[in-house]
This record gives structure tokens, C-alpha cells and sequence, in this order.
């Protein structure tokens, strides 16, 4: 065929790929469209195989072994298969093209109806010449940030049009800043108690007062302390994460849910904080790490009683049914904002910081908990409004086979 | 020639419909915006909330030209009319929405430095979420032109008016507990009250789309409430003048 080929050019993931659609193909590809189809595009292909693929339909459908027909379809599944929308517009910012993705975008109710201006806007930009890109952030219930690039396509320096590439970046984007936090939360809580100790043995050295020197000594005690605990912990993450496959233990759930309340008695105490464990008192043995499993139970103890104020109470529940065993932790606590919700099992991720170092803790210990459900083949979760609590739920898979 | 222009003037209404629809978008997402910074204590995100109200009301304006030059140009009739009507209205009642947004920013503003009690900041996040529900229902019942689901509206508003009562309580219980100011406990007060607002311009929203799919006019019979009220207010009156704080509780519930 020696029909006309429109280079266009798409902005994927940073690289420039060059993808040749045939004319002809591509105007049979927007008559046959139905713009009301909504189908969900397959997950977890990426924008450059989808093309690939498209461009090799299309060379072979070129040699005839493909009807062009065929190689039409094609092209536009392959589009569709698009996780991100594609919008093509010709010189005069008609919009000629758009793939499945695209098509949700543009019929949007709500929040994601302010992506089809954007699209607009950058259309009208890349028509000119240029290489654009804008972020829209959603703020609602459930929040999404989408990225939209646009640029115009060229065929021998002459602009035909431009297309439009919206993404989905809301995980990109969480990822990066669990990324990003870590790297500064884990150095505050290394840092922190190393320049106090750092400070507390420069005043000893300079103090010849017996009882100066003692309180010193003292606080210098707990600094050390607290960076023993978070190393602790640590320690623990990485077992948990070098552990493969379930640990294969009979462990006594009631057992567990027994030592780690016992455990954590004083602390209770202390802080005039009751603990009411109710369980069935027929739990029947369940595989897994006692050690882990206790460990878990104590953390998610110990963060109920630190978020809760004197008077208040911290209920342990354990139910079973068929095949899974549920415990839940409920305080009576400050709760924790919505937006945070998400990222409380994040290793040293904190709600709030300031309030962190009087209360104490690594910040690790819900990460552990999630560790060990995640071992264990089962996960945690959490439910919130702040000022009324919150309930830490673990789920276990219970095997039936012994 | 004359089905031409027809066409040309369905798709005018069209694109003033999907204009609304983009238009509320910006409304709830600004209030969602709001309540972030009010609740992160994020003073220049607040400002950038309220500079950015512009934008909403450049797109409101936007939308009544179109309407105001159709009406001229066409002179449309029955169906059509109310719906160009209904699409002024509503215009209005996003915008309103939007501004209330900037209301929520310049209360956090004022209260700078408070750290909020958790119930309230719960009770905040709940109205939130309450008053942006209600946005998209409306907007749902007019871009389906569903009648049934307008009418509804009324009804579900009243758990965001419930919070809204459940919030000035515990405001009441925190500046005693919590030791809260003045000014902070009379922005918090204004601020729940935002909220309550928010959600009965989505109900008069919901009015609008009632007339505009069927004609009948639901704020008539908030009129003759209305009437019925004032007959009781006005005869009322010396009792409550002692008390003022009876008298705002007992609000009016339609927009300004």
C-alpha cells in the first residue's frame, strides 16, 4: 500500500514513540466507532506494547496477510486496551479520534469532569506547536491525580492535528511520596535521639555536679532506650520480610490474645486505660508464628491505649466463622483523619509528629502488624472518625485441613 | 435551513448542560478542597482556594450568556425554555456553592493556630463528605433528568442538617471542655453552618431540576411555608426577642 502514514507522535512515560497509522485505516477506525460502548480496559499493558503490537498488525496487514479490515479492529482494540485516554484532534481542533479511555473521560460526571477541559485547553496548545502537560488534582472522595500531555502531530513539518494522553497517576504518585517519606521519617527518628544523646554527654562532660551528672545519665538512658526500640523493630521488619511461605506453628489463639493483654497490663494501668477481651472459649488451634502473632496483637494493644485518653476503654474481639478468624482492637481514642487512614501502616509514618514523641512507640509497629497478617495470608484494616476511635481489624485465614 | 438552525440550537443546550456539569465538578471539588485546608491548617492552600474561585465564577457567567443570548436568538418555548431556566438557576446555586467554599477557607483562616478538638474535626470531615454527596446526587438527577431522584433530595439533605445540629452541640460542649476562644468557636459555627448551606443550594438544585423535566415549581410550596411561617414568627415574636440565639437556629432554608 502506498497510502499516506501520519506520524504521531505520543509522549509515553517520558520516551517519544513513533506510532504509523494508515489514513484510510484510521478514518474506517472513527466511522465504525461506537461512542457509547464502555467497556473496562484490560489492566497492566503498557502504552508502548500496545502500539507495537498495533504497528506490527498494521506492517503485516501492509504485506496482505491481514485484511485491512481486520488490521482496522485491531488497531482499535489495541487502542482501547489503552489504560490511558487518547484524544486526536485534526488542524482545525475537531476532535476525530478517541479511544475507550478517553471516551469516559469525556462523558464524566462529578470530579473527573474537569479532565475534559484540560484536554480541550491542551489540544488548542499542542495545535500550535507545543509539547504540554498539566496535573489535575481531585480533591473528593476518592481522590485521583490525572496527567494530561499533549503535542501536535507532525507529518513532514507540517502539523496535522494533536493528540492528547490523559494518566491515571494517583498510585504513581503515592508510591513516590511513601518513597519520599521513608527516606525522611526514618532519618528524623535516627537522628533525633542520637543529637540528644549527643547533646546530653557534652553537658555531662562539662558537669562535675554528682546529681547533675545522675539526671543526665538518666535521660540519657531513655534516649538510648528509644533508639534500641526503633532498631528493635527494625530487626523484626526484616525478619518478617525475609520470611517466605506461612510459618507452620499450631498456635493458641486465645493463648496469644492472653500474653500479649498481660503484656501490656501495666501500660494499661498507667494510663488508666481498661482492656475487655471477649472470645469464644472454644478457639480451635490455627497454623502460624505464636511469637508473630502475639507481637502483632501487642502492637495494635499498645497503639489503642497510646490514642486513648484516662477513663477510657480498648475492647479486644475474636470471632470465627467457617474459614476465617477475626480479631478486632476498638478504642474510644482521638481517630485518626480520613486522609491519613491509608498510610498509617507505612513504616514510621506518623499522624502527627509533634505528639508522636511524647507517646512514645517506633512508628513501626503497624507496619509489623501488616507484616505479620500478611504472613499469615490475611491482612489488617482500620475505620475511623476522629474523636470517636477507631477499630484495627485483623483478618487470618484459618485452615481447615488440620 | 430552519432544522439546521434547530440542530445547531439542540446542541447549544447540550454544550450548556455539559458546561454545568463541569461547573459543579469545580464547586464540589472546591469545597473538598476547603475542608483540606481547614483541617491541615494549610493557610496558602486556602488562599489559592479563594483566588481560584475566579475561575468558577468566570465559567458561571460563562453559562448565563449562553442561556441569556439563546433565550434572545430563539426564543425557545415549553421544554426547552425550562430548560435554559433551569440551567440559569442552577448557574447560580454552583456559584454560590463555590463562594461558600472560599467562606470555609477565610474562617480557617481567621482561626489560624487553633488546634481543632477530634470530634469537631470528625464531625467537619462528615459534613464534608455529607455536603459533596448531595452536590452529586443533584447533579446526577439533572444530567439524567430524573425527577424521582430530585425529589429525594429534600429528605437526604436532612442528615447533613442533622450533623449540623450534632456539630453545634458538641461546639457548645468543646468551648467548655477544650477550652476554645471566641473566635475560633464563632468560625467554627459559621463554618458548619457553610456546610448546611452547601447542601441546601444542591437541594434548590434538585428544585430546579424538578421544573425543569416535569414544570411543576416545588419552591412554590416553600412559599407558602414560607407565608405559614412568618405567621407564626411574626406572632411569636415577643416571646423569642428575649431569646436570639432560639431565633437563628430556626433559619431560613433557601439560598441567599
Amino acid at each position: 500500500m502506498t497510502s499516506l502514514i501520519i506520524g504521531v507522535l505520543l509522549m509515553v512515560g517520558g520516551a517519544i514513540v513513533g506510532i504509523a497509522l494508515d489514513r484510510a485505516l484510521l478514518r474506517r477506525w472513527i466511522r465504525n466507532r461506537d461512542p457509547e460502548r464502555h467497556h473496562q480496559a484490560p489492566r497492566g499493558r503498557s502504552a508502548r506494547r500496545v502500539i507495537e503490537d498495533a504497528e506490527r498488525r498494521l506492517e503485516s496487514a501492509e504485506a496482505g496477510q491481514v485484511s485491512a479490515e481486520t488490521a482496522a479492529s485491531r488497531v482499535e482494540a489495541s487502542l482501547d486496551a489503552l489504560q490511558a485516554g487518547l484524544v486526536l484532534c485534526d488542524r482545525n481542533g475537531r476532535v476525530v479520534a478517541q479511544n475507550t479511555a478517553a471516551t469516559q473521560f469525556l462523558q464524566a460526571r462529578h470530579g473527573e469532569a474537569l479532565v475534559a477541559p484540560v484536554i480541550k485547553d491542551l489540544l488548542e496548545q499542542a495545535r500550535s506547536g507545543e509539547l504540554v502537560t498539566t496535573r489535575v488534582e481531585l480533591h473528593a472522595e476518592p481522590r485521583r491525580s490525572y496527567e494530561v500531555r499533549a503535542g501536535p502531530v507532525l507529518r513532514e513539518g507540517e502539523t496535522l492535528g494533536a493528540v492528547a494522553l490523559v494518566h491515571d497517576i494517583t498510585e504513581h504518585d503515592r508510591i513516590e511520596s511513601v518513597r519520599r517519606d521513608f527516606v525522611a521519617n526514618v532519618s528524623h527518628e535516627l537522628k533525633t535521639p542520637i543529637g540528644a544523646l549527643s547533646l546530653l554527654a557534652d553537658s555531662l562532660a562539662a558537669d562535675t555536679e554528682p546529681e547533675v551528672a545522675a539526671r543526665l545519665a538518666g535521660r540519657m538512658q531513655i534516649e538510648i532506650q528509644r533508639v534500641a526500640n526503633t532498631i528493635d523493630d527494625l530487626l523484626t521488619l526484616a525478619m518478617l520480610e525475609d520470611e517466605s511461605g506461612r510459618p507452620d506453628e499450631r498456635v493458641d489463639i486465645g493463648a496469644v490474645v492472653a500474653a500479649a493483654s498481660d503484656r501490656i497490663s501495666e501500660t494499661a494501668e498507667q494510663r488508666d486505660v481498661k482492656v475487655v477481651v471477649s472470645m469464644p472459649t472454644d478457639l480451635a488451634p490455627m497454623r502460624g508464628s505464636r511469637l508473630h502473632l502475639e507481637s502483632a496483637v501487642f502492637n495494635l494493644l499498645d497503639n489503642a491505649i497510646k490514642f486513648s485518653d484516662p477513663g477510657e476503654r480498648v475492647d479486644v474481639q475474636v470471632e470465627t466463622d467457617r474459614d476465617t478468624l477475626t480479631l478486632s482492637v476498638t478504642d474510644e481514642g482521638i481517630g485518626i483523619p480520613a486522609a491519613e487512614q491509608s498510610r498509617i501502616f507505612e513504616r514510621f509514618y506518623r499522624v502527627d509528629r509533634a505528639r508522636s514523641r511524647s507517646t512514645g512507640g517506633t512508628g513501626l509497629g503497624l507496619s509489623i502488624v501488616r507484616h505479620v497478617a500478611l504472613n499469615h495470608g490475611g491482612d489488617v484494616s482500620v475505620t475511623s472518625r476522629e474523636g470517636l476511635g477507631a477499630q484495627f481489624t485483623l483478618k487470618l485465614p484459618l485452615d481447615n485441613g488440620d | 435551513m430552519t432544522e439546521q438552525t434547530r440542530k445547531g440550537f439542540h446542541a447549544e443546550i447540550d454544550e450548556i448542560s455539559d458546561l454545568i456539569v463541569q461547573l459543579a465538578a469545580r464547586a464540589g471539588d472546591a469545597v473538598a478542597r476547603a475542608t483540606d485546608a481547614l483541617l491541615r491548617y494549610d493557610l496558602v492552600e486556602a488562599q489559592q482556594i479563594i483566588d481560584d474561585d475566579d475561575h468558577i465564577d468566570v465559567a458561571a457567567i460563562e453559562v448565563e450568556e449562553k442561556c441569556q443570548s439563546l433565550l434572545a436568538l430563539q426564543q425557545p418555548m415549553a421544554g426547552d425554555l425550562r430548560q435554559i431556566l433551569a440551567a440559569m438557576w442552577i448557574t447560580g446555586e454552583l456559584e454560590r456553592t463555590g463562594g461558600l467554599a472560599c467562606n470555609i477557607c477565610k474562617g480557617a483562616r481567621r482561626m489560624f493556630r487553633t488546634e481543632l478538638p477530634p470530634r469537631l474535626r470528625g464531625l467537619i470531615a462528615e459534613m464534608n463528605e455529607e455536603a459533596i454527596r448531595l452536590i452529586r446526587l443533584s447533579v446526577d438527577s439533572y444530567s439524567e433528568r430524573d425527577a424521582a431522584l430530585a425529589s429525594a433530595l429534600h429528605d437526604i439533605d436532612d442528615r447533613l442538617d442533622s450533623l449540623h445540629r450534632t456539630f453545634v452541640k458538641t461546639l457548645l460542649e468543646s468551648s467548655r471542655t477544650h477550652d476554645l476562644d471566641v473566635q475560633p468557636s464563632v468560625q467554627l459555627a459559621l463554618i458548619a453552618r457553610y456546610y448546611e448551606r452547601i447542601g441546601d443550594h444542591a437541594v434548590n438544585i434538585s428544585d430546579r431540576v424538578r421544573y425543569m423535566v416535569s414544570g411543576i415549581m416545588p419552591w412554590r410550596a416553600g412559599i407558602a411555608r414560607h407565608r405559614i411561617r412568618e405567621e407564626r414568627h411574626e406572632s411569636s415574636m415577643q416571646e423569642l426577642a428575649t431569646d436570639p440565639a432560639e431565633m437563628s437556629s430556626n433559619g431560613d432554608d433557601k439560598a441567599d
